[in-house]
């Protein structure tokens, strides 16, 4: 029996959204206002696993289907996000597999600066973004994802691995690797770019 | 950040660098329109620009998946419910059609009084299509096409192939390049099957890989054609 809130661990869980009915759940699942409440953070979340800005609608909108068709498995009892990561995190494999796009171009992953913060403030902050995103793109993907979660979106261990699916002393192996490789490469790049470390 | 006791804490310009970058940005507006349109048009559920602004969704009634399955892409679906030698009966899908909060483009007139319409009668088998709009904005021809997409979408559910080519000749003639074009392409594929045209609907295949390499829609569609009777 699968575990509460896992995802099937088929890598072509994005092939198969339209295989099935979707099942009925006791309670609707919303997708209306998971959408409006979380397609940012899905975007967002996309675009530091690697996904390039000109294909980040067709990949949300695939994310989105997938949730649509998988509401079923998210246990309740949960935190959504993580179960919403999981998806992403399938999504974004089997798009970067496919279109072997997984390194980008610098001006590719900058993102356009917010407009609330000062001029300074925002470029401040576009540069610490661009330096993540790009030292990011550095690490393999499962690593990556288990940084993000836990580091960038500051989700417990134990949920990021039921959402990956994961054994959790794994996931611990990996993230130690995902900072040593991380922690690396930002201080790289600092140098390169000629910031002080 | 909450820490872990089995993770020995990050170095501090690390840490630092994270905070900075922790913060979720605000996704561009028209990214987040254009995919509620194609969503709502992949899945039926009503996700639509004004869903998703913000606070209003909210608001929203809960939506009943049972409800909107029904009419809910319709790809597989369409395909098995290949139509019999007997006409088929007036499907459940015209009753249980999910609501569109997209709505047509055309405007009411305000003197008219509208009174609610109950989808008694299996919709007419043409359709106005609206007129050409130029192409350079996706998200003003969104609520354009979706109707298009809809009909075929619709016509596929019943096993009318024929209806259904019509609305993706239709959507094809105005909306080449249209942000529903993977859809319409992908439909176009299941209405050739559909219809018995099993070497079209092969060469329609592989367009669609050709033209959407990775798409969400390939399975289907290649399913629509592997299954089809030979």
């Amino acid at each position: 029996m699968r575990k509460p809130g896992a995802l099937a661990q088929q890598p072509g869980v994005t092939t198969h959204v339209f295989d099935a009915a979707p099942s009925v759940d006791a309670a609707p699942f919303d997708l209306a206002a998971v959408y409006a409440r979380e397609f940012d953070w899905v975007w967002h979340s996309l675009r530091r696993l690697g996904v390039a800005p000109r294909n980040l609608p067709d990949v949300t909108h695939d994310v989105f289907v997938v949730v649509h068709r998988r509401a079923s498995t998210w246990d309740r009892t949960r935190p959504l996000r993580p179960w919403l990561f999981g998806i992403a995190w399938r999504v974004a494999r089997d798009h970067l597999a496919l279109h072997r796009n997984r390194r980008e171009s610098v001006d590719d992953a900058l993102d356009p600066p917010d407009s609330a913060p000062s001029p300074d403030q925002r470029l401040e902050r576009a540069r610490a973004l661009d330096l993540v995103h790009t030292a990011l793109q550095t690490l393999d993907l499962d690593r990556r994802a288990v940084f993000i979660l836990h580091d960038l979106d500051e989700q417990p261990m134990r949920e990021i691995a039921d959402a990956l699916d994961v054994p959790l002393k794994t996931l611990y192996a990996r993230l130690k690797v995902a900072r040593e490789q991380f922690t690396a490469e930002v201080r790289r790049l600092r140098l390169q770019r000629g910031e002080r470390l | 950040m909450s820490h872990d006791p089995e993770l020995p804490p990050l170095p501090p310009d690390i840490a630092a660098l994270l905070d900075d970058a922790r913060a979720v940005p605000e996704a561009p507006r028209d990214a987040r329109r254009q995919v509620a349109a194609r969503l709502a048009a992949t899945t039926g559920l009503a996700v639509s620009a004004a869903t998703v602004s913000g606070a209003q969704a909210a608001m929203l009634p809960l939506k009943v998946l049972a409800l909107v399955s029904v009419v809910s892409v319709g790809v597989a679906f369409g395909v098995r419910a290949r139509p019999t030698p007997a006409p088929p009966t007036p499907h459940t899908a015209v009753t249980h059609r999910a609501p569109r909060l997209v709505t047509a483009p055309a405007p009411v007139d305000p003197v008219v009084p509208v009174a609610p319409v109950v989808p008694v009668a299996p919709p007419p088998r043409t359709r106005t299509v609206p007129a050409p709009r130029p192409m350079e904005a996706p998200r003003d021809t969104l609520v354009d096409e979706l109707p298009l997409i809809d009909d075929a979408q619709r016509a596929l559910a019943r096993g009318d192939g024929a209806t259904c080519l019509d609305a993706v000749r239709a959507h094809q003639q105005h909306f080449t390049a249209g942000s529903l074009s993977p859809e319409r392409d992908a439909l176009r594929v299941q209405c050739l099957a559909l219809s018995g045209d099993l070497r079209a609907a092969e060469s329609a295949r592989a367009r669609f890989h050709q033209r959407h390499p990775g798409s969400v829609l390939g399975a289907a569609v290649d399913r629509a054609v592997t299954t089809a009777p030979r």
